[in-house]
């Protein structure tokens, strides 16, 4: 009952949403109580990837510094593998970070690629945060340098009301 | 007499130029002074996790307040909450096109270009820089005033504004427009505008 409907992708994304698939590092590390994490700060080939989990019809991926997480949904997900990449079509993401507002992605279809560290948004790509709002055919977000490039008839608008505190990743706010 | 008067009035819409594009009306600029505009390019490059600027690669548009700038490159720092512009860059064939209403109401047409353009919120200060030229047209009496310039810096809270020639003196031209055949008075005299400080 619970997965009429849905085709055989998904199904075997909700097997693997049932066993709580966790890709990469997992959980970011607890502080050392010794070592403060500022006094040896790991060479950029030693950084931790970020952690990835799926859970039902979200992924979520997580900063090993615990600084931002990154989480996009959809009603439809697709994968190669247990390790992805994993396409979600629609997607509605949304990314949040310790004291700064939090961003709204919306695309036709978003690719989470865990390997190469990437989030590829395609068709009718929104997104918002503060009072700005961006459309563009394609963006890809950068998981570890926290950059997002909008390609193709990129429109940015300064507005009221935007990608606002307290908007869940379910709303349109975005669209 | 009427190329101080034009001198002053190139100031005043110059002034007016630069703060439209960038920070809109000084009472505007305290809060939300972008609120509106619309920038377009080929692409765009957002650090979500970094104090890096917002960068757009060209051509660029930005769009707001009846003004419209065209340049190569566009970067903006933004305020922490992501609501306003802390300082704009423009660089690469700067254009700025729009029409600019005087503070004595007349209407003018100006076309500004330069190297590159500048604002800061906190210095409150626009600047335009390298082979700055302006023409204005007066769209009632067809006066046109136009002026060129290496530098040109406008105070938004204290309204002051300096034409810098570099190497080059600053050139100013005031033009009348032709007196029609038949025409019997002369085109009333260009508007009061704001003097050079």
């Amino acid at each position: 009952m619970m997965w009429r409907g849905i085709d055989k992708a998904l199904l075997f994304m909700g097997v693997a949403a049932a066993l709580v698939v966790c890709v990469g590092c997992g959980r970011p590390p607890a502080p050392s109580a010794e070592k403060p994490p500022s006094a040896e700060k790991p060479a950029a080939a030693e950084t931790p990837a970020p952690s990835l989990e799926i859970e039902e019809s979200k992924v979520t991926v997580v900063d090993p510094g615990g600084q931002w997480t990154f989480q996009a949904e959809s009603e439809r997900i697709e994968a190669r593998s247990m390790h992805g990449p994993y396409t979600l079509t629609p997607a509605r993401a949304r990314y949040e970070e310790v004291g700064r507002p939090p961003a709204l992605m919306t695309a036709d279809k978003a690719q989470i690629d865990q390997e190469s560290r990437r989030v590829v948004f395609e068709g009718d790509v929104r997104i918002s945060s503060g009072g700005w709002r961006v459309e563009a055919d394609r963006a890809e977000y950068d998981l570890e340098s926290g950059e997002v490039v909008a390609t193709g008839n990129t429109k940015w608008t300064f507005s009221e009301g935007v990608g606002g505190e307290g908007e869940s990743l379910s709303s349109d706010e975005a669209d | 007499m009427k190329k101080l008067i034009g001198f002053g009035v190139l100031l005043a819409m110059t002034a007016g130029v630069v703060t439209v594009a960038f920070a809109a009306a000084p009472k505007q600029a305290e809060r939300m002074a972008l609120r509106g505009f619309t920038i377009e390019g080929q692409s765009v490059q957002i650090p979500l996790s970094s104090q890096e600027p917002l960068e757009w690669t060209g051509p660029v548009t930005v769009t707001g307040s009846g003004f419209t700038l065209k340049c190569s490159n566009l970067k903006m720092w933004l305020t922490p909450d992501g609501r306003d512009a802390e300082r704009v860059e423009a660089s690469g064939n700067v254009n700025i096109a729009g029409r600019y209403v005087a503070s004595d109401k007349t209407e003018w047409e100006v076309k500004g270009q330069a190297e590159s353009a500048s604002y800061e919120r906190k210095a409150g200060q626009g600047i335009l820089k390298g082979s700055v030229s302006f023409e204005a047209r007066n769209l009632s009496t067809g006066a046109v005033v136009s002026a060129a310039a290496e530098k040109l810096t406008y105070d938004v809270k204290g309204r002051r504004f300096r034409f810098e020639g570099g190497e080059r003196p600053v050139r100013m031209e005031w033009q009348e427009p032709e007196p029609q055949a038949g025409a019997g008075e002369a085109p009333a005299e260009g508007p009061q505008g704001e003097s050079a400080k």
